[in-house]
């Protein structure tokens, strides 16, 4: 399971300018589509290079202006240059995961794990996600994962509470329970 | 207990047969950093602060920094099993410790976990603690009356203890503060015969806090060859063992003290060190970013030991009317010996500083002393007690009133007296007698004496019997006349064990003349 993205403060400031500029332009699926290409490409190895301190910043900025000279929103076009003259181009990878984290909090949707014994079919997942979605009154958006060690059942991870529906789950509840029975 | 087999499938059964198979929720995070005993947790949203978190393993762990978007814990155990992103669980629980009279005898770590390789503690998920708890209130306190005798001479004589008192040891390393303490332990066994089911008894909590092991080690035998571990509790968190578990471990030895104290009954209570306890807390408040104040340690380095000590205390007789909740007998009390070590005698540092301004006064040992062979090496001059003076006992406070003046008196003067001038009388007399009273202090180690004991002893100095005696005949004088009298006026000696002995003339008549009959035995 990935680790939880961390932001920095600042991060998260720029990232909230970025979004409410781009939904007061109503542009926000516009500024999305940048940000997702974006943080695809930061994870890559293009993205190690456009971190790397022995670049100038100067040569960065060309560098993602002549590769998305076309393809930008002008908003994301100027957000990289405000960045930049800001001195605040290392905030750039972590900016995608603010933006997305505010974009589902503008949609409600909640995002989660899942984790099965078996690979679930797209029915379960489709009546956990409306189960859950029913609890909470949000879009519920689940991620699967599979792993053997939980014998049978389900568990969900959702906004920091777990469900554990498993197997292994059930088998270590009742361990606890025969242990500290009163005889 | 007699378990039948029977019985237990039955329960055993009961237990599968109603068990719910629904699905649980926990509130979860995720580990985002780990290392040096402290993690930060990313979620945990609905943590509190100082709550069990469970990591991968079943590792426990302490929330001690709750920030906006992560958690910072202490890790309570080995944290080489904790990962990068593994899920940590909240307990919704506070760190609680068994206690109770299973505990007694045994020695356990902050947690109180055996530690001793003699089983388990038959505690039940009842006698559990939570190791914060609030000191009594202003009505559920008394004043200190009753003494709480150390069997040393110097100390009962002059720096009183009473029960409820926090007492600070201070001293250099290796001037005697650890062996102070074991002698009060053992001597408490003069209180109720070392059975720890009489009321009377006084139960001892040791906690030694970043100590050697072999140190430790070396305690409970002491204890144990004398009898003293049948009422004793060894709450050990030793150098080699996490920070958390030593800065942790002193609240768990009071939650054990305090249950005792809750039902009535009297409790000593020795902290061996403080000062490793605050560098242990430094650590982990240091590596959580906590910012660094005087010498490093962090703002609540004050709060840490006063919210501790003011949990020693004198319990009302009517506690129990007043909080029937929490007190299950009134009158009990806890008394303190907090430990803390000095670097070249400097009590002006932080850490001493402050625990000398929280405690009801300090018993100062002092290296000097201790290698000119005054043992145990108590600074009577700087040495206090606030309180304890309505503790001492009566008879000791009328024989011991003069001993403090004489002593201040031959310090003074022994400062003059090197310049080898002639001397007059008066002088000389002075000269003599505190010469006597200082070789009477001392003291060997082990051997406690009882309060009758310790008033005959002093009252031979004060009184001016030993003036005739050679300096260096002193301390087999002193010993020959204890055993003359207990063995010829054990009725007097019965009577002055008992606190509320008052000296009388007629006492000091029959101790006189013993005094004197011995004495005439003594040079023949």
């Amino acid at each position: 399971m990935a680790i939880a993205a961390q932001s920095t403060p600042a991060a998260s400031r720029y990232g909230l300018a970025l979004f409410e500029a781009a939904n007061s332009q109503s542009a926000l699926d516009a500024v999305q589509g940048d940000m997702s290409l974006l943080g695809t490409v930061l994870r890559s190895d293009v993205g190690q290079a456009l971190t790397d301190p022995r670049w100038s910043t100067a040569a960065k900025l060309g560098a993602i202006t002549k590769a998305f000279s076309s393809g930008l929103h002008p908003l994301t076009a100027d957000f990289i240059k405000v960045l930049a003259r800001r001195k605040r181009f290392e905030l750039l990878p972590q900016v995608p995961v603010v933006f997305a984290r505010l974009l589902d909090e503008h949609h409600g949707i909640l995002r989660g794990q899942l984790e099965a014994a078996f690979a679930v079919s797209d029915e379960t997942l489709a009546a956990v996600e409306a189960s859950l979605s029913q609890e909470t009154a949000k879009k519920v958006v689940l991620g699967t994962s599979v792993n053997e060690s939980l014998l049978g059942g389900i568990c969900v991870t959702l906004a920091g509470i777990l469900y554990d529906g498993s197997v292994l789950g059930q088998l270590n509840r009742m361990r606890t329970r025969l242990e500290t029975v009163e005889l | 207990m007699e378990l039948n087999p029977s019985e237990v499938t039955s329960v055993l059964k009961a237990e599968i047969e109603n068990f719910q198979s629904e699905a649980s929720t926990e509130h979860v995070g995720q580990v985002l950093q780990v290392g040096d005993g402290v993690a930060r947790i990313y979620g945990l949203e609905h943590c509190m602060m100082s709550e069990l978190v469970e990591f991968r393993d079943g590792v426990m762990g302490v929330a001690l920094n709750l920030e906006e978007d992560n958690v910072g814990c202490v890790l309570l155990g080995n944290a080489s099993s904790v990962k990068e992103g593994d899920i940590v669980k909240s307990t919704g629980k506070v760190i609680s410790v068994p206690t109770g009279d299973e505990l007694l005898g045994r020695v356990v770590n902050a947690l109180g976990e055996p530690m001793d390789g003699r089983g388990v503690i038959q505690t039940s998920s009842d006698d559990l603690r939570p190791i914060e708890q609030t000191a009594p209130t202003v009505v559920e306190r008394e004043p200190v009356t009753e003494p709480m005798m150390s069997g040393i001479k110097s100390i009962d004589a002059m720096i009183p203890v009473g029960r409820g008192q926090r007492e600070l040891i201070i001293g250099d390393r290796q001037t005697g503060k650890t062996a102070l303490i074991i002698d009060s332990i053992i001597n408490q066994k003069n209180t109720g015969g070392g059975d720890p089911s009489n009321p009377e008894q006084v139960l001892c909590v040791y906690n030694a806090i970043g100590q050697k092991q072999s140190t430790v080690v070396e305690v409970l035998r002491r204890l144990e060859e004398a009898g003293a571990m049948s009422y004793t509790i060894i709450v050990n968190a030793s150098a080699s063992e996490e920070a958390s578990m030593q800065f942790l471990s002193p609240y768990s030895a009071t939650a054990m003290a305090e249950r005792f104290r809750d039902a009535g009954r009297h409790v000593l209570i020795a902290y061996d060190d403080l000062t490793k306890q605050a560098y242990a807390y430094r650590q982990v408040m240091l590596l959580l970013r906590r910012p660094p104040g005087r010498e490093a340690y962090p703002g609540d380095v004050f709060n840490l030991h006063s919210k501790l000590l003011e949990r020693s205390a004198k319990l009302s007789r009517n506690a129990h009317e007043l909080n029937p909740e929490k007190y299950s007998a009134g009158g009990g009390s806890i008394t303190a010996f907090p430990v803390v070590e000095t670097q070249e005698g400097d009590v002006s540092a932080y850490v001493p500083t402050n625990v000398i301004s929280i405690t009801d006064g300090q018993i100062f040992l002092e290296s000097d002393l201790f290698y000119s062979g005054v043992r145990p090496a108590v600074n009577v001059g700087i040495s206090v007690s606030r309180v304890g003076g309505a503790a001492q006992t009566p008879a000791m406070k009328k024989v011991a009133g003069g001993l403090r003046i004489n002593l201040a008196q031959f310090r003074e003067l022994e400062a003059f007296a090197q310049f080898g001038s002639d001397l007059d009388t008066a002088t000389q007399q002075a000269l003599t007698r505190g010469a006597r009273l200082v070789e009477l202090l001392k003291q060997g180690q082990y051997v406690p004496l009882k309060n009758s004991e310790q008033i005959v002893s002093i009252f031979a100095g004060t009184s001016g019997v030993l003036d005739d005696i050679e300096n260096a005949q002193v301390p087999s004088f002193v010993e020959g006349l204890v055993e003359h009298m207990n063995a010829n006026h054990a009725d007097v000696m019965i009577e002055l064990d008992q606190w509320k002995t008052k000296w009388t003339d007629e006492l000091e008549g029959t101790v006189k003349s013993a005094c004197e009959t011995f004495s005439g035995q003594f040079s023949a």
